[in-house]
């Protein structure tokens, strides 16, 4: 209790120190200007404290004292990204301490420092009788803490105290002038995120070609129901199985592009009842889709689409009198092929918004040394696919810790607020899934449709075997800053090269929708509130005599939705939505809760729009 | 800017009024995005919900939304069936329709049915 008046007392001296001109720098006290180094005045904004902790550093190196040594190796380490670090670097030349060689000869040796400073550091070592090391990467300790951001620093005259998490918010007494910089903020790994080596190394990171715009990868289940009942009272069993599974992954490059889809949907019902009825039905539907592009310009592509879809139904039930009513198995698939060309692109850019914000969270807290530039970017990004397993989000947070350490940018080991806003940062779904950009299309579109078209069963006949189609859609996404984004959409197809007495169904619809993300006050996601329309308009295309009298081909309805999403998890939700749709002269509404599990959930975007 | 703004207004009126002017009888069918042409045309699943279920027989072109007849089947009696429907019946129902394609769902007589489609056999007694 009695060490803030103590300190406060020294920052002030370090502060009149500095402020009143003196004659000779020698003359300068060498603890209140480590105290104007190590901690900002309440009186004086950042910027000025950074200008004045420069001059203090010059005046300290002045004077020889050789309490100066373990500050100056603390900022050569530390302070990458502000000329401090090297008027310290160049400072433990002068001041001729051998203690220093080790911090030097580190500095000399890391690739990731500027040229100058490793240039400095070598003479540096020239002066002190040291030997520059090949440069060889190694993992640099992490700067040091600006001293506001540290955790309660220990008062200037008891300088043998130091912070688990900080080693530099102290002014050492003379003994401690040899002693090696603190390694607990550094690379050394005996920090709370174990330093810039160990967790940085990531086992599996994909390597990004440098035309490589976009990346992603997903899996989610959905099981919309899995129940077994056993009813005692009315002896009546039942089963219900219902999963669909989804798996997606899509490449974006400069001159190309590739995605796949699969689906796999499962459907199993048993109902047995007391006394002989017995109903079961089996579904089971697979879809592969598969697309490629080529882009051949300035945004102009050709396109090539496959899609294969097989369904299988089994149903069979059985009456009270023990007879078989119905047994019914149907086959029925799609093959389809379409080619055509197209302009632009929609990526999602997610992954580097979430980048975005993660320097937004680091400059708030005042702990962003440097901006986040496109290769370090590519790195987090490449780290965060490798633990796309990773549910907690652990892993990550410590290997994206280390990453930002180990470049720079993240000024010393964050403190807890600061690590549980990075922490929510990438746990944050609304950055999965964020398109932007423009895409139109048109395709023609070959396939062969296996049906189940018999006579006499009373069913209409649908189109079977080849089956030609035109198709255009358009797409337009744009994101609205980091917690909102609308999309626009265009979609139309037209039935071609139909047989006399055979129908041409068409069919267009333009929809539009707003997504905003709600937030707290940590940046933990609340959930999302999402509003769309769509319009549609089309035609069975079967106004050739075969409709009864009084029907007219000609559809058309207006849908209105609205809905809240409750994140979950990363790739798990629940969404609440409402729905209005003003089809057949009649107003409808309805109200719909549906929720899904996901995982595997993984993106990659080489810029933000 | 003015002109773009009554243009769409007046489309989204025009749409709305051919949405919900029965005299001409707009058919209902056909509406769905895969309710002709297969895969490629895009054919996602439905939600599972009753209403979900029904609307996609609508557009489908499986049942008309609004039947004229008042024993006729259409989207209302369609959702008040499946409320209707013991629990874990109307799940599997529900499911069936979701994920089956359009031609599947269509009945004998649709968009006009006299009979229901294969998925509602499910649990009859």
């Amino acid at each position: 209790m009695m060490r803030r008046p103590t300190y406060a007392l020294g920052a002030a001296i370090a502060v009149a120190a500095v402020v009143a001109p003196r004659p000779v720098a020698a003359q300068e006290d060498p603890a209140a200007l480590i105290a104007l180094i190590e901690k900002q005045p309440a009186d004086l904004d950042r910027a000025a404290w950074k200008e004045r902790r420069r001059e203090a550093a010059r005046k300290l190196i002045a004077t020889g004292d050789k309490r100066a040594v373990p500050v100056m190796i603390r900022l050569a380490e530390g302070e990458s990204f502000d000329i401090i670090g090297e008027i310290a670097i160049e400072g433990l030349g002068k001041l001729g301490d051998a203690s220093a060689i080790p911090a030097l000869e580190r500095v000399a040796a890391d690739n990731s420092r500027d040229r100058a400073q490793r240039d400095l550091a070598r003479k540096a070592l020239a002066k002190l009788g040291g030997k520059a090391p090949a440069a060889t990467p190694t993992p640099p300790p992490a700067p040091t803490p600006p001293p506001d951001r540290v955790a309660a620093p220990p008062p200037a005259d008891d300088g043998g105290d130091r912070d688990a998490f900080d080693g530099s918010a102290t002014a050492p007494d003379p003994g401690e002038a040899s002693a090696p910089p603190a390694s607990d903020t550094g690379g050394g790994g005996h920090g709370v995120f174990g330093g810039g080596g160990r967790d940085a190394a990531v086992v599996g990171q994909p390597t990004w070609d440098d035309d490589v715009l976009a990346a992603r990868e997903s899996l989610t289940f959905a099981v919309g129901a899995a129940s077994f009942d056993w009813d005692t009272v009315r002896e009546r069993t039942s089963f219900v199985l219902d999963a669909d599974s989804h798996y997606a992954r899509r490449l974006e490059r400069e001159t190309m592009a590739w995605g796949v889809t699969a689906d796999l949907d499962t459907l199993v019902g048993v109902l047995n009842p007391a006394g002989d009825a017995s109903s079961r039905l089996v579904a089971i539907t697979a879809a592969v889709e598969g697309e490629a592009r080529f882009y051949g310009g300035p945004g102009v592509y050709g396109v090539g689409q496959v899609a294969i879809a097989p369904q299988l139904h089994y149903l069979s039930s059985v009456g009270n009198d023990g007879m078989t009513n119905v047994k019914d198995t149907r086959f029925v698939a799609d093959a389809g092929l379409a080619l055509g060309g197209g302009y632009g692109r929609v990526l999602d850019v997610g992954p580097r918004l979430r980048v975005q914000r993660l320097a937004a969270v680091l400059e708030d807290a005042r702990a962003l040394g440097r901006p986040i530039d496109d290769g370090l970017a590519r790195r987090l990004q490449s780290t965060w696919w490798a633990l796309r397993r990773d549910r907690t989000g652990y892993r990550q947070l410590t290997a994206t810790v280390a990453i930002l350490r180990e470049a720079g940018v993240l000024l010393g080991e964050p403190d807890a607020g600061t690590t549980y806003e990075l922490l929510e940062v990438l746990r944050d779904a609304s950055f999965d899934v964020r398109p932007s950009g423009l895409d139109v299309q048109i395709l023609f579109g070959e396939s062969y449709l296996v049906r189940n078209n018999e006579d006499g069963d009373g069913l209409p006949d649908v189109p079977d075997g080849r089956y030609e189609q035109v198709m255009v859609r358009a797409r337009a996404a744009r994101q609205l800053g980091l917690a909102a984004d609308a999309q626009a959409w265009l979609d139309a197809r037209y039935r071609l090269f139909t047989p006399e007495m055979t129908a041409t169904p068409w069919r267009a619809a333009v929809g539009g929708r707003f997504r905003t993300f709600a937030h707290g006050e940590h940046g933990e996601l609340l959930g999302a509130f999402d509003v769309g329309a769509e319009a549609i308009v089309s035609s069975d295309g079967d106004a050739n005599g075969m409709d009864e009298p009084d029907d007219i081909d000609l559809g058309a309805a207006l849908v209105g939705e609205l809905g809240w999403t409750w994140t979950l998890n990363r790739a798990s939700s629940v969404r609440l939505g409402g729905e209005v749709r003003l089809a057949a002269k009649e107003v409808f509404i309805g109200l719909a809760l549906t929720g899904s599990y996901g995982f595997l959930d993984a993106g990659f975007a080489r810029s933000a729009p | 800017m003015r002109r773009r703004l009554l243009f769409a207004v007046g489309a989204a009126v025009a749409l709305a009024c051919a949405a919900c002017d029965d005299d001409d009888g707009f058919k209902d069918g056909a509406r769905g995005p895969c309710a002709a042409g297969g895969q490629l045309s895009g054919c996602p699943d439905g939600e599972r919900t009753p209403e979900a279920a029904c609307w996609r027989l609508v557009e489908c072109g499986s049942l008309p939304a609004e039947a004229e007849d008042e024993n006729a089947n259409d989207w209302g009696r369609c959702v008040n069936r499946l409320e209707s429907m013991i629990e874990d019946r109307a799940t599997v129902v529900i499911a069936c329709i979701a994920g089956a394609t359009c031609d599947e769902l269509l009945a004998p007589g649709s968009p006009h049915p006299y009979e229901d489609t294969f998925c509602w056999r499910y649990g009859e007694p």
